[in-house]
């Protein structure tokens, strides 16, 4: 078959280098945690699979390879502003990005005045207007949110026009996607877990259709846009002229597909699936917190072009134009 | 990863284009009953051996890769022309796999240039989606089969040649063990054909078997042993099955629509517009995932995933013109109407969207509902 979606031996070993990394440094237990808790000492250690140099070499593969490396951080519910770190990959200068990709500087992305991980973060960009900032706070407020990303609500004193923020954005969007399909394909995978072994009116609750169709739906509705994920990040990384269009699709795809997810998942656990420190409660918080948060969802379904669609056929016109 | 189409194929996917462009207007999936220019369609492919695409060369055919075949018919498919036919498919890939050399040299020519089309004699009034279940008997007696039944269901069998028939030969056997596969003349005496105008237009027909003979020698494959044919065959489809830019046609024609009538300035229209192009792009992904799998389980998963997304995606995009506010919608010439109407069967036709979702479950999370 001329066209694959296989992935190639240097796609599959970094994900499991990625998902060695997370089962090593996380525990085996990561998943039956309230939360994983961010720190410093983590972040350095995550700096050092070198996923934040992969996404800064700028390769045409680079942004692939990075949201490939998000799908597993997504899995494992891995904490800390990765997503908004990628998105940064290609717009920082080459010292900042230096400092960044090390694990030295922690750098947040955003939109609005509530940030993720604003309350850890050494350094704050955000878009508006199309344009992307370095913003500067005279406050920053910690505040807790559904999702439990140390975001705070931030006072800005000035702010420093880094350029043209459509690429960040895509890349955001693009990276978001990822790491939201991988949370919500633990959680399914968890599900079906659970719908094999929970007994109810003497058979497995994954035996009664009204179980197993949600959570089947859900497996559609991420591999579909697993496949869009991935073919965003491909045109982005190739600088095709509809990677903006495609990473807006990827966005709504994946975020839809892991909230639909999530909410069957919660179902299907009954009463497990709603414990705070159960095995669904944290990332599907996660998941819907990356869903609301500026840049959103919605800011891409108002932004999307509908020329989107005639801009792409089965081959994705993006990548066969690059080539 | 690779998703660009080789050069040759592009190559291919421009011709077919302007091979179809005098055609455009027939449209076997919403208005045409017109028979005699469907199969004139079918003939101008076969003159160009494009219905024996990915056939053995020593078969008559090409001897492409099944990416051809998907070229070709989600052309079809997002010009709404026409289907690809059963005969040219299931039938002549299950006589090239499992038929006797006369049977092959019999069947193949004459389905090749579209000169006979076949209609599908599987469902019957009391086996729908458990097609194991059917009661339809192949009695043998000397060199003919006698047989009785009911099948139903069946679309466009009234203008077609003959029938592939799935019958019971065994009696005594349980579901699928006694069946087997035979190739029926639709003119043959006691074959009543009823036909049945569906909700889109098209027709369903209900074909009653009273003593109607056929020959044992049309029997395809061993007597009883039809069920493992069947589901070699159905494998041979998949890429086909339901190709994305019928998705992408039908999302053209209410965008196209809505702009016409000025509904495109609504920002809820826009909204809804710009969550059912992502519908359509997950379509496309989802028929790329079928390409990229082959022949190998994952490509069974993946069908069934293309096609329940596909009809939801459809009837989605239809639905959705119905809740624009625009009264106009309703009117029957409208494309809206024919829409509402006729993606109402794709759910049913070709496996239900229970059925595929039941495979989803079993092959994507270990399910058995």
């Amino acid at each position: 078959v001329s066209l694959s979606l296989d992935l190639g031996p240097e796609e599959i070993a970094l994900q499991d280098s990625l998902i060695r990394f997370c089962q090593r440094r996380l525990g085996a237990d990561v998943h039956t945690r309230a939360t994983v808790r961010f720190t410093r000492p983590l972040w350095r250690d995550f700096a050092e699979t070198g996923l934040l140099d992969v996404a800064g070499t700028r390769e045409p593969s680079s942004v692939l390879l990075a949201c490939l490396g998000l799908e597993i951080l997504g899995y494992y519910g891995f904490p800390g502003p990765i997503p908004h770190t990628i998105a940064l990959s290609r717009s920082l200068n080459e010292r900042d990005w230096g400092s960044v990709s090390s694990g030295e500087t922690i750098v947040t992305f955003g939109a609005g005045d509530l940030i993720a991980w604003g309350a850890v973060a050494d350094m704050i960009a955000i878009c508006e207007g199309g344009r992307l900032f370095g913003v500067h706070c005279s406050q920053r407020q910690p505040v807790d949110t559904l999702g439990r990303t140390e975001a705070a609500v931030t006072v800005r004193s000035s702010s420093d026009d880094m350029g043209d923020g459509a690429l960040a954005l895509a890349i955001f969007h693009t990276g978001i996607a990822a790491y939201c399909g991988g949370a919500a394909r633990f959680l399914l995978s968890s599900a079906a877990e659970h719908a094999r072994l929970r007994k109810q009116f003497g058979k497995p609750i994954g035996e009664f259709q009204a179980v197993a169709f949600p959570l089947a739906e859900a497996l559609m509705k991420l591999d579909a846009a697993q496949i869009l994920v991935r073919l965003a990040a491909l045109a982005i990384g190739q600088e095709s002229a509809v990677g903006p269009e495609l990473a807006a699709a990827a966005r709504i795809s994946a975020t839809r597909a892991s909230l639909s997810a999530a909410f069957a998942v919660h179902q299907a656990y009954g009463a497990f699936g709603v414990l705070d420190d159960g095995p669904v409660g944290w990332l599907s918080r996660r998941i819907q917190e990356y869903a609301t948060l500026e840049p959103s969802l919605r800011s891409c379904q108002n932004g999307l072009p509908l020329r989107v669609i005639t801009a792409l056929d089965p081959r994705i016109a993006a990548v066969a134009e690059a080539r | 990863m690779e998703i660009a189409f080789e050069p040759q194929e592009d190559d291919f996917l421009h011709e077919v284009r302007t091979f179809l462009e005098p055609w455009r207007g027939l449209d076997q999936f919403l208005l045409s009953n017109d028979y005699a220019r469907l199969r004139a369609f079918y003939r101008a492919l076969g003159q160009r051996n494009w219905l024996a695409l990915s056939w053995p060369v020593e078969m008559g055919g090409l001897g492409h890769p099944a990416i051809y075949e998907f070229i070709l018919w989600d052309e079809m498919a997002g010009a709404r022309i026409a289907r690809p036919p059963l005969s040219a498919g299931i039938v002549a890939k299950t006589i090239i796999r499992s038929g006797t050399p006369a049977q092959r040299a019999r069947w193949l020519e004459p389905i090749r240039t579209a000169e006979l089309m076949f209609s599908l004699g599987y469902s019957e009034p009391e086996a729908g989606s458990d097609l194991a279940g059917l009661r339809t008997t192949a009695r043998r007696e000397g060199d003919d089969y006698v047989v009785n039944g009911t099948k139903i269901w069946s679309s466009g069998a009234h203008d077609s040649d003959y029938l592939w028939l799935l019958c019971r030969t065994d009696e005594h056997s349980r579901r699928a063990d006694g069946l087997s596969l035979l190739i029926v003349d639709l003119k043959s005496s006691g074959l009543r054909i009823r036909p049945m105008a569906k909700m889109s237009g098209n027709i369903f027909t209900e074909l009653t078997f009273d003593d109607v003979r056929v020959p044992a020698e049309h029997r395809i494959g061993a007597e009883n042993g039809a069920w493992p044919i069947m589901q070699v065959s159905l494998a041979d489809e998949r890429h086909v099955q339901f190709p994305p830019r019928r998705v992408r046609a039908d999302f053209e024609a209410v965008r196209s629509w809505a702009a016409r009538l000025g509904l495109d300035k609504d920002p809820v229209v826009r909204d809804r517009m710009a969550a059912l192009a992502v519908d359509v792009l997950e379509c496309q992904a989802l028929a790329m995932k079928v390409l990229s799998a082959g022949q190998s389980t994952a490509a069974t998963l993946a069908a069934a995933e293309n096609k329940r997304a596909s009809t939801d995606a459809i009837q989605r995009i239809a639905r959705a013109a119905m809740e624009f506010g625009c009264p106009e919608a309703v009117l029957s010439s409208s494309i809206t109407d024919l829409l509402w109407r006729q993606t109402t069967e794709e759910s049913i036709g070709g496996g239900t969207s229970e059925i595929m979702t039941s495979i989803i479950a079993r092959l994507g999370l270990g399910l058995k509902a």
